[in-house]
């Protein structure tokens, strides 16, 4: 494909062994460094223009978070590095056994558009710490950011070493015909199998971060305002764009009753009485995404929001009820600020629905009662979990962040 | 084929059941499992013989000890594998619970390989139980009586819904690899594993792939060179070349490279006798296929010792080739048959590259008294795994992640690594719903404060 020289360069770039040395991958993390830092204002701006990111969110979520990366990696890197040495048994005793870290070679990252400099950049931060070479695809759905990323970041990076492609749904098939020595790919499931396939041909190993119906579990025992406080933020923030927002709620009808009131009065607390003027809230980032969420609308009854402005790409905070477990806003990840409650008689109901459908890549519960979080968490699989807050998970570099099924 | 979607239809539905969550219920499974391996040792030593003309001696060794070892492992450590993991926090998250947990991931395959018949689906049928899965189980079809034997006994001994064994040759693989599962573990060679691996794909299921390819052994002049090739022979020739990890090829200097040749001939002599055919430790190639393909990589070659074939046996004598051409067809594919090639290299610097110009084996050996040199080969090269001044030997320690890189794999297992394959390490963040305080620095509205903050 067209991509061919390319990786070819960048493979001759790796053979030569100039990503192995740690100074050599502390340069490069100092540069990636010194690109969020300069680019901070170019970041605000594109990322505002592609999907009317607030600035506070993308300060939250999308600049702090590969800050932290960042420094947690230099600081840690050293370690890392280091050979692990295992326990040996009494034949080995007195040889020398250890596990050695090494690089797979050239290794290809595919972003998402819905926070598109961190999950470009968290991965490529490992990538380089592991010292190597790296082919940055950012998606074309968030054009600006896109044309940011391949305009300037291979200015911060060793070209031999790094470089950045952009491409459509052709060309990225074209991309994936290369032999690369591992793929990151960030994005919806379809994808990830045609992703995985192409893997296939080259036994190239994959990292698949993919997405899901992220149920939402709220028991009676709470406190419902600081509830709907988290839930609201974690499902409204970047426009309900996130791979791991609470998709929908599983509550008692008496619950869904406090709920209401209080989910209203936290989103008037965020957005104030019109969402469409905060400059907290964001867009949709384009007509077919804006479309696709809107029909879902039409599923239930809207209690909470419900407005539309297709010309701005915006889709109120809006919450659901009378949701069916059939119709359409169940059948697909929401991705967008919609969130519908559907109302359960019980916990044991609540874990027999959730069980029913794939594993998400996050499941949240709310309760005060431990026995209740017990319960779901034993009973039950998803890539992550988070008792009472919602997204928080994601922000403890300790844990582990993927999804399973 | 419905049988197929039935017997991985009724395991998911005994996993969803719930059963094997409990540790005490994985326990029970694998002891269970051990009084097999202790109870049937007979027949499943003769099974073996049967498929590979292997002694009781070797089978015990290669295929039996192993096994048990790893049950035991898995006994005394599933409690602690099992427990969740509790991770640093950070100033956020001060005041709660984080931790992993490891989960079983639900219905898992495991695909062996026919070359040892039985620890390939044992060692990964111990993991995958104690991680708390259903696991359907895919002997090999080509060592038939370990294949049968397994279908036999394991119905007898574990839970039958849970733990259903699957026979058959190439259409009922390819059935059974449309069902959907949760990962799939297959050994054998490259070419199927790119099967697996897009079957798999289809369902998003997650792979370890413990393939092969042309392990290289690099002989350094400064190094003992008896103690060298007694080991390197041990290596090559058990289970008459058909191990993964065997050393395929040697690379040495021209200068030591017929002293390397007497060494292993008289090796083999120790080992093996005057008459090799007749000796009860000397494997058979499994199958007529094989024997003829491996014969044919003797064609134009330069046999320093060996090359007496009998086809009505699969019989292939240890056979030592010297000067041999890259280019030639020995070296294209993975032996995988008691034939040794050496090719004579100037220096470690030719070594290197020799071997970085090649896929990533599953296993690299280098011989030296020099731990630099040795330290360089590893640094400068890739594989699965290594060895040094030895063969095979990095297979036996569980600790190490045993598989392969590149071509030669992906994923691990053996000991903890097994049941870490087959669980999935769920992250957890235990909030409470008091302090909210702390969230409203990231709440809307935004203000350059919070921002600061």
């Amino acid at each position: 494909g067209p991509q061919a020289g390319l990786v070819g360069r960048l493979r001759a770039a790796w053979l030569s062994g100039k990503t192995r040395p740690m100074e050599y991958r502390v340069a490069q993390l100092e540069a990636l460094g010194r690109f969020l830092e300069e680019k901070q204002q170019d970041i605000l701006e594109a990322t505002a223009l592609d999907m009317g990111k607030p600035p506070f969110e993308v300060e939250l979520s999308e600049i702090s978070i590969c800050r932290s990366e960042l420094n947690h990696t230099l600081n840690n890197l050293g370690t890392w590095m280091k050979d692990e040495h295992v326990e040996k048994n009494w034949v080995t005793q007195l040889d020398s056994a250890f596990i050695r870290k090494e690089p797979y070679g050239v290794v290809l990252i595919i972003g998402p558009w819905n926070y598109p400099i961190n999950l470009l950049l968290v991965p490529l931060i490992g990538a380089i710490a592991a010292g190597n070479c790296v082919v940055v695809k950012p998606s074309e759905i968030s054009r600006n950011v896109e044309k940011l990323v391949a305009e300037t970041l291979p200015g911060y990076l060793d070209k031999d070493c790094f470089a950045v492609v952009t491409a459509g749904v052709e060309e990225t098939t074209r991309l994936l015909e290369n032999k690369f020595d591992y793929i990151f790919f960030t994005g919806s499931p379809s994808v990830g199998r045609i992703v995985m396939a192409a893997a296939a041909k080259h036994l190239t190993p994959v990292t698949l971060e993919l997405g899901g119906k992220n149920p939402c579990y709220v028991s009676d025992a709470c406190d419902v305002q600081n509830v709907a406080r988290r839930v609201a933020w974690g499902r409204f923030f970047n426009a309900g764009q996130t791979c791991v927002a609470p998709d929908y709620v599983l509550c008692s009808v008496e619950m869904q009753e406090k709920l209401l009131p209080a989910l209203r009065e936290a989103i008037a607390e965020f957005y104030g009485p019109n969402p469409q003027e905060s400059p907290d809230f964001a867009r949709i980032v384009g007509h077919k995404q804006f479309q696709r969420v809107q029909a879902l609308l039409r599923s239930g009854r809207v209690v909470i929001g419900g407005q539309t402005d297709a010309e701005a790409r915006y889709i109120a905070p809006t919450v659901l009820v009378d949701v069916q477990h059939d119709d359409p806003v169940m059948q697909e990840e929401i991705f967008g600020p919609i969130l519908p409650i559907l109302t359960v008689a019980s916990v044991d109901d609540a874990i027999a629905f959730i069980n029913a459908r794939e594993r998400p890549l996050a499941l949240y519960v709310f309760s005060s009662c431990k026995k209740v979080v017990k319960r779901v968490l034993e009973r039950t699989s998803s890539g992550g979990f988070c008792a009472n807050d919602t997204i928080m998970h994601m922000t403890l570099t300790s844990l582990p962040f993927g999804g399973i099924g | 084929m419905e049988r197929m979607q039935q017997v991985v239809g009724r395991a998911r539905a005994a996993f969803n059941s719930g059963r094997c969550r409990s540790l005490e219920f994985r326990m029970q499974q694998l002891k269970a499992l051990e009084r097999m391996v202790q109870e049937k040792e007979e027949e499943i030593l003769a099974a073996i013989k049967a498929d590979l003309h292997k002694s009781g001696h070797n089978a015990y060794s290669h295929e039996i000890l192993g096994v048990l070892g790893e049950l035991a492992l898995a006994m005394d450590k599933l409690p602690s594998w099992a427990a969740p993991q509790p991770v640093k926090k950070n100033l956020l998250t001060m005041r709660d619970e984080a931790y992993i947990c490891p989960e079983p991931l639900g219905v898992v395959l495991i695909m062996g390989a026919w070359n040892y018949p039985f620890v390939l689906v044992m060692q990964p049928l111990v993991g995958a139980i104690a991680a708390g899965n259903a696991v359907v189980v895919k002997p090999s079809e080509i060592s038939e009586n370990t294949a049968r034997l397994v279908a036999d006994l394991l119905p007898q001994y574990l839970d039958q819904e849970l733990y259903p064994v699957v026979t058959g040759g190439i259409s009922e693989t390819t059935e059974l690899l449309k069902q959907r599962f949760d990962h799939i573990l297959f050994t054998g060679n490259s070419t199927v594993g790119k099967i697996v691996m897009a079957a798999a794909a289809k369902h998003l299921t997650p792979v370890t792939l413990e393939l092969g390819g042309k392990s290289p052994c690099y002989i350094d002049k400064d190094c003992d060179l008896a103690v060298a090739c007694r080991r390197i022979t041990w290596g090559k020739y058990m289970n008459c070349g058909q191990t993964c990890i065997a050393p395929d090829y040697i690379l040495c200097d021209p200068s030591i490279q017929s002293k390397v040749v007497e060494n292993i001939k008289a090796t083999l002599q120790e080992f093996y006798g005057e008459d090799v055919k007749s000796s009860p430790d000397y494997e058979r190639i499994i199958n007529k296929r094989h024997f003829q393909r491996i014969l044919s990589l003797l064609e134009g070659q330069k046999i320093a010792y060996g090359g007496e074939a009998d086809e009505a046996s699969c019989f292939i004598a240890p056979t030592i080739l010297t000067d041999v051409s890259p280019e030639s067809k020995v070296m294209e594919e993975e032996i995988f048959g008691p034939v040794l090639p050496i090719l004579t290299v100037k220096s470690v610097d030719e070594a290197i590259e020799f071997i970085n110009r090649r896929e990533k084996p599953l296993a690299l050996y280098v011989f030296s008294n020099n731990k630099k040199l040795i330290k360089r080969v590893i640094s400068e090269t890739s594989s699965g795994g290594v060895t040094g001044n030895d063969v095979i030997m990095h297979f036996f320690l569980s600790t190490l992640p045993f598989g392969g890189v590149g071509n030669s794999g992906m994923g691990a297992y053996h000991g903890k690594h097994s049941f870490e394959t087959f669980s999935h390490r769920r992250s957890c963040l235990i909030k409470d719903l008091k302090m909210e305080g702390m969230n409203k620095l990231r709440y809307p509205p935004g203000g350059q404060k919070k921002v600061d903050w």
